[in-house]
């Protein structure tokens, strides 16, 4: 139990380091990709997403200069590379080639869900944030699906996913494992024969 | 054909092993994530979020006030919010630890258990989350009212991933030391 817990804290702290230590530049790469992911919708192009520190700021062509321009914080989308480390962390055999090469597949896995969650923020604030013509382009039943897409992954997505990936991606009899053999539980004994 | 897949996995552990995930925990993955979206979709609802998620925020913000009037911090409370002159914290959806009780249920309404067992899960697994969701709120508290960075860190980020784990713990106490165990042993 000591071992687990201390598994968890090194997980922990390797997370909030790697998740610290990296926001800039990873947001750098999850603006980029989500900014050319809504313009290859967008004729012409309008959107402009510029990091600026944690946040990631929404600049529009059509939006006149000296307007406030919105901004989203992506470090509360992305912390869930801390969850997601731990979680690997506490693996019986954490170093083990096949740990490892489960958790780097993780971080891969994570990534679009990263870049659709800003997807979703930037659609939802066109759609019900910005007003006046930008978001009387979006019917009714758009404005619903983003707001519940990016309330969503908010909420519960962002802590689902990265359980998702560690049951899927573990083999059964791990720690996190709900069918795991109870060590505790009674065993049948086989009859004595003779 | 269980030795291939453990010489195949060998060979090429990242992408082998999800083709091999087994059907028995394939199953639950898939239920957790049918579940989860179902739990969302309820607490949307703006009937639950009228009658049932405000005024259990509003209690849990009761309760945060008297934990912090216990530890020496007299604070005024106006509906979920909890109050001194120089500083204020509003207890919303995502701090008042639905977030952690909606992954705990869902996974433990996946799990293979009885429904008895299930729901000795949830109620004491609920329970619990909640207890610690009270520490969780008095320390937010305080830290805010001592230091606002760290305020930032632990309300964005490490409360949050923190309320999961525990969530996750009860989950997996729940499944290898009730659900399991006794289950097995009706069955034996």
């Amino acid at each position: 139990m000591s071992r687990l817990l201390l598994k968890g804290l090194a997980g922990f702290a390797l997370g909030l380091a790697l998740w610290l230590g990296l926001t800039e530049p990873y947001n750098r790469l999850v603006a980029v990709s989500a900014e050319g992911v809504v313009r290859l919708f967008e004729d012409p192009n309008r959107t402009d997403l510029r990091p600026d520190g944690k946040q990631v700021v929404i600049y529009r062509s059509d939006v006149p200069v000296g307007t406030k321009r919105p901004g989203i914080p992506l470090h509360d989308l992305t912390f869930n590379v801390i969850l997601l480390t731990v979680l690997f962390a506490i693996d019986r055999r954490p170093f083990s080639n096949r740990n490892v090469g489960m958790y780097l597949l993780s971080l891969l896995i994570l990534f679009p869900t990263h870049v659709f969650a800003l997807i979703a923020w930037v659609q939802d604030l066109y759609a019900s944030g910005f007003g006046g013509e930008i978001s009387a382009r979006y019917s009714d039943l758009e404005k619903s699906v983003w707001t519940n897409a990016i309330l969503f992954y908010r909420l519960v997505g962002q802590f689902g996913i990265p359980l998702i990936l560690r049951w899927s991606l573990t083999p059964e009899g791990s720690a996190a494992d709900p069918a795991a053999p109870d060590s505790r539980a009674p065993k049948k004994r086989r009859p004595r024969r003779g | 054909m269980f030795r291939q897949l453990r010489n195949r996995r060998n060979l090429y552990p990242p992408l082998v092993v999800v083709g091999a995930v087994p059907m028995k925990r394939k199953g639950f993955v898939l239920r957790f994530a049918v579940l989860l979206p179902l739990g969302f979709l309820l607490v949307v609802l703006p009937w639950v979020q009228t009658h049932v998620l405000q005024p259990f925020t509003q209690w849990l913000a009761v309760a945060s006030a008297a934990l912090l009037g216990v530890v020496g911090h007299e604070v005024s409370r106006v509906g979920t919010i909890i109050s001194s002159p120089t500083f204020a914290v509003d207890i919303r959806n995502g701090c008042n630890g639905v977030e952690a009780a909606l992954i705990l249920v869902a996974a433990i309404l996946a799990a293979p258990a009885s429904w008895k067992n299930k729901l000795i899960g949830v109620l004491g697994g609920f329970v619990v989350l909640q207890a610690v969701n009270l520490v969780r709120i008095s320390s937010l508290y305080l830290l805010g009212f001592y230091n606002r960075d760290l305020f930032d860190l632990f309300h964005s980020a490490v409360w949050q991933v923190l309320i999961i784990l525990v969530a996750f713990g009860i989950f997996v106490f729940w499944s290898l030391k009730i659900a399991k165990g006794r289950d097995v042993a009706a069955a034996a």
